[in-house]
């Protein structure tokens, strides 16, 4: 269904090239990348250490001005950071000097939101993720699994229109892993939100994607992509899924390999 | 035994050894006079309005010109942190000036500025602003960029981000800066008084030794110490004590050790 002058897409990038400059050296990043995102959907995207997933996640964040072709967002080009985008960091990013609520309720203050609309909000949210018996607990005082949830609900109470995930939960045990799961595709089933889903974890992409990408090895390109099909919630340990799983990985061996051997050959 | 109990227990034997030196008659009375004696100065100093009003007037020295100059050394601080062509000139210089005792900038005072308060508040000033100055910078350079896209990505910019994310994040550097400015204020401040004929603990402390009255000068070197130790009980440890706190940074090195990776 397309309608004039409206695009499905949430998110469209077309010959995205990206390319940093150490040390006088030119290190490329990603290379023409096109990739579409409907709106609502989950797209998670693995690939081998350094080949660009961050860097692609930087970019549509809007931290980086890619050096060629271009990233639109609902038809707008991205031009700087906005809460339209959130990033959920892999170090997260709380600021510790504010309680658990404080980092909620900080994207709504900055945007000049009422202190009583601002508490409902993020109460809302702590909700959602099952800590509001931790609203005024400070950052360092919560375990490992309680602080991604709350970056999550930061994330959420901005109400983004996409959400850009780098490797939440890798840092995670595998019980606290799994819950999260499952809490963020019910979050997802509530709320709908676009998600850009980046890990190292072939079966958590399984798991949380309607696709999954793969990307080859530096410079990263898109390599190919599967598409899941199964019913939700899906929990890692489903069989079918361990069978993508699977066809996925033998796509993504390669690739790992390769990027070994380059890493190696740089030492 | 509790901490109170201890430094009491602490404080009145310093008393009674000094009592202890007193007996023993190594020197005259009119050189080491006794703690009593000491207080009785003390006492009536405080009575006669003379002390109270010496203390007055040198803690609004002080107040102003830490005040003042702290406002303008962050200020200040956060400018030089923000524009790298700066940092590596002026950032230089004010990591050298730091270096320079301020009652050095009294005979520039004089010349420019003549016999007057404002002088006094110069020098104080100039014992304050490097130090705030400096570790502001450094407070400010050091947030982590993290911190700073978090922030954009929440929507925050400009004074927005600088007032709700640098400032906080650069808050215990800033303080450690205050803290040192605090006490360099109040030491330039008493080389000043000694040095002016005016009002202030500083000039008591000279008028003693004009009159040679131990008694005195000894009076007001305590009420110089405690006023000292006051401010950095009384104001700046609770502070730092909160901020270690508040930011989670309380952990003993061992246990960051143990929790670096961020693992459960
Ligand atoms: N800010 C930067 N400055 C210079 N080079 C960078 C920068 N960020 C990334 N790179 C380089 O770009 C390449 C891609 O890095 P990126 O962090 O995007 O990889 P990644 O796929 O996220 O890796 P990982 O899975 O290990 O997180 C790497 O070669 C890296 O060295
Ligand atoms: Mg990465």
């Amino acid at each position: 269904m397309n309608y004039p002058g409206i695009d499905p897409c949430r998110v469209r990038i077309r010959g995205l090239s990206h390319a940093y400059t150490n040390a006088g050296r030119q290190v490329e990043a990603v290379r023409d990348i096109n990739l579409e995102i409907l709106d609502g959907e989950i797209v998670c995207i693995v690939g081998p250490s350094g080949c660009g997933k961050s860097s692609l996640l930087n970019l549509i964040a809007g931290f980086e001005r890619p050096r060629q072709g271009e990233i639109l967002v609902h038809g707008h080009p991205v031009r700087s950071p906005g809460p339209d985008r959130v990033v959920v960091f892999q170090d997260l990013g709380l600021f510790p000097w504010l309680t658990a609520r404080g980092n909620v309720e900080f994207g709504l203050k900055v945007r000049g939101v009422l202190k009583k609309d601002r508490r409902e909000v993020a109460e809302r949210f702590m909700q959602m993720v099952h800590l509001d018996k931790f609203m005024d607990s400070l950052v360092h005082e919560l375990s490992g699994g309680m602080k991604q949830r709350v970056a999550l609900a930061r994330s959420l109470a901005l109400n983004p229109d996409i959400l850009l995930m780098d490797e939440p939960f890798t840092a995670l045990d595998a019980q606290m892993r799994d819950y999260l799961h499952l809490e963020l595709q019910e979050i997802w089933d509530k709320t709908r939100k676009t998600i850009l889903f980046v890990t190292h974890n072939v079966r958590e992409a399984a798991t949380l994607g309607h696709r999954v990408i793969v990307m080859t090895a530096h410079p990263g390109r898109i390599k190919k992509e599967f598409k899941v099909d199964l019913p939700r919630p899906r929990h890692i340990e489903d069989p079918g899924l361990i069978e993508i799983a699977r066809s996925i990985m033998e796509e993504l061996r390669g690739e790992v390999a390769t990027a070994m051997k380059e890493e190696l050959k740089n030492e | 035994m509790s901490r109170p109990l201890r430094q009491g227990l602490l404080f009145l034997g310093a008393l009674a050894f000094w009592e202890f030196l007193v007996r023993l008659h190594l020197w005259p009375d009119y050189l080491l006079p006794s703690p009593l004696q000491v207080g009785r100065t003390l006492a009536d100093g405080l009575a006669s309005g003379e002390l109270p009003l010496a203390i007055g007037v040198s803690l609004r020295r002080t107040l102003l010109g830490f005040g003042l100059t702290a406002l303008a050394g962050i200020a200040f601080g956060i400018t030089i942190a923000r524009h790298p062509r700066l940092d590596d000139t002026i950032g230089s210089l004010m990591l050298g000036m730091q270096t320079l005792p301020s009652i050095c900038w009294f005979p520039l005072a004089i010349l420019w500025f003549g016999l007057s308060e404002f002088s006094i508040l110069f020098i104080v000033g100039m014992g304050t602003f490097f130090s705030v100055v400096n570790s502001t910078v450094a407070g400010v350079k050091n947030v982590p960029p993290l911190y700073l896209r978090a922030g954009l990505n929440m929507g925050a910019h400009g004074y927005v981000l600088l007032w709700e994310v640098v400032l906080p994040a650069a808050l215990p550097s800033i303080l450690s800066g205050l803290k040192q400015g605090w006490s360099f204020a109040w030491r330039s401040l008493m080389a000043a008084e000694l040095l002016f004929v005016n009002l202030g603990l500083g000039h008591l402390l000279s008028v003693g030794r004009e009159l040679n009255d131990m008694s005195q000068v000894l009076a007001v070197v305590l009420v110089i110490l405690i006023i000292g130790i006051a401010v950095e009980m009384g104001v700046f440890a609770p502070l730092e004590r909160h901020l270690r706190v508040r930011w989670g940074l309380q952990k003993s090195l061992s246990s960051v050790a143990e929790t670096a990776p961020a693992r459960s």
